[in-house]
């Protein structure tokens, strides 16, 4: 592991996203060509190497031990995270279909075992090659990681509001919650999407944040996991939501936890003729 | 309106996820006054988990009549 990465722990900031939305996207700076030469590679191969990866494509390592990956990796794992066993290489070459709407499936572990209120599992995304909006963008429904949903119950899902296209350039490195709702789209390009997956863990829990944390910070943190919820929450979905946004900060953060409860979110103007009826429904209504 | 997908009766591929689409309505009830109706309500349910935000439920099925140029 590179010994600088500390210079790329995440923020408060960061990591209050994350915990929300479900992702992260690190911009490592790699030499010029390498994404060049991972994908000339990626070409050259016979065959998919399922999981031996880095076997196949020695260069990968580059990207996994890039200090700003290892950075975000520490901030959002722990500082003894690992690589875990599996992993594959993605495919998606000119006119496919979309994937439906899918959380991965963990060997060993039904749909209702997910890490609602945590962060111990993260599947990382490397695109060696832009992607651009018809060339197959993963999708990702921020927020639904905390959402358990059995597979069947997801087949009629098509577009839903909120949805975001991880549209980057080469060489962008995606880093989701494992139990975040995703699915490759369609590639209707010319052009071959390449997209290439490790998935990471955490092996203890934290004591203190891992990540550049200030305590400074905590009144803005802590507005934010009260009012942001970027999917679409039914009446009494919303504090269910909530407790469980503040509890994964909470879960990571060690010696930074918060009250669960707050009422700060509860006060605010008053409500205005033909609106709704409190500012917290407003604001519930309205994020 | 949550989600949506338009099922169209001609013999063409299912619909699929798709960057840049727009909600058509931001209501049932605004595509009900659009001239859709309604061919099933979903059923009602209470939350299985009170500690866990779950399925998307609520899911109606609307159906609108259109003339075509045959």
């Amino acid at each position: 592991m590179h010994n600088n990465y500390h210079s790329h722990l995440l923020n408060d900031d960061q990591i209050t996203s994350f915990i929300i939305n479900g992702y992260h996207i690190v911009h490592p700076e790699l030499q010029t060509g390498f994404n060049e030469k991972i994908c000339d590679s990626l070409r050259s191969m016979p065959e998919n190497p399922g999981e031996h990866i880095v076997e196949a494509l020695p260069a990968i390592s580059v990207v996994l031990e890039h200090p700003a990956v290892v950075g975000a990796l520490t901030s959002l794992l722990g500082s003894k995270y690992v690589r875990d066993p599996g992993g594959h290489i993605h495919m998606n070459p000119p006119r496919t279909r979309a994937q439906p709407w899918h959380q991965d499936e963990r060997f060993g572990r039904g749909h209702q075992d997910r890490d609602i209120d945590h962060v111990k599992q993260l599947m990382m995304m490397y695109y060696p090659q832009d992607v651009t909006d018809d060339m197959g963008p993963t999708v990702l429904l921020p927020g639904s990681q905390r959402r358990i949903a059995a597979p069947e119950t997801m087949v009629t899902l098509v577009n839903l509001r909120g949805q975001v296209f991880s549209t980057l350039e080469a060489g962008s490195v995606l880093l989701t919650h494992y139990d975040i709702w995703h699915a490759g789209t369609g590639n209707r390009s010319d052009r071959v999407r390449y997209m290439i997956k490790f998935p990471f863990s955490r092996t203890e829990e934290n004591v203190e944040p891992s990540w550049d944390h200030d305590t400074e910070n905590i009144p803005e943190v802590r507005m934010r996991l009260d009012s942001e919820h970027p999917s679409t929450l039914s009446r009494n979905e919303y504090e269910t939501d909530h407790g469980l946004r503040v509890r994964t900060w909470n879960n990571m953060a060690g010696s930074a936890a918060m009250p669960l409860r707050s009422e700060a979110h509860l006060g605010g103007p008053w409500p205005e003729s033909g609106g709704a009826t409190t500012a917290s429904r407003r604001r519930r209504d309205n994020p | 309106m949550v989600g949506f997908a338009i099922h169209e009766p001609v013999d063409s591929d299912p619909p699929q996820i798709e960057v840049g689409v727009e909600m058509p309505y931001e209501t049932v009830h605004s595509a009900i006054l659009d001239g859709w109706r309604v061919v099933s309500f979903p059923a009602q349910r209470g939350g299985e988990d009170p500690e866990a935000v779950g399925v998307y439920g609520y899911e109606f099925i609307l159906e609108q009549m259109v003339e075509i140029d045959a």
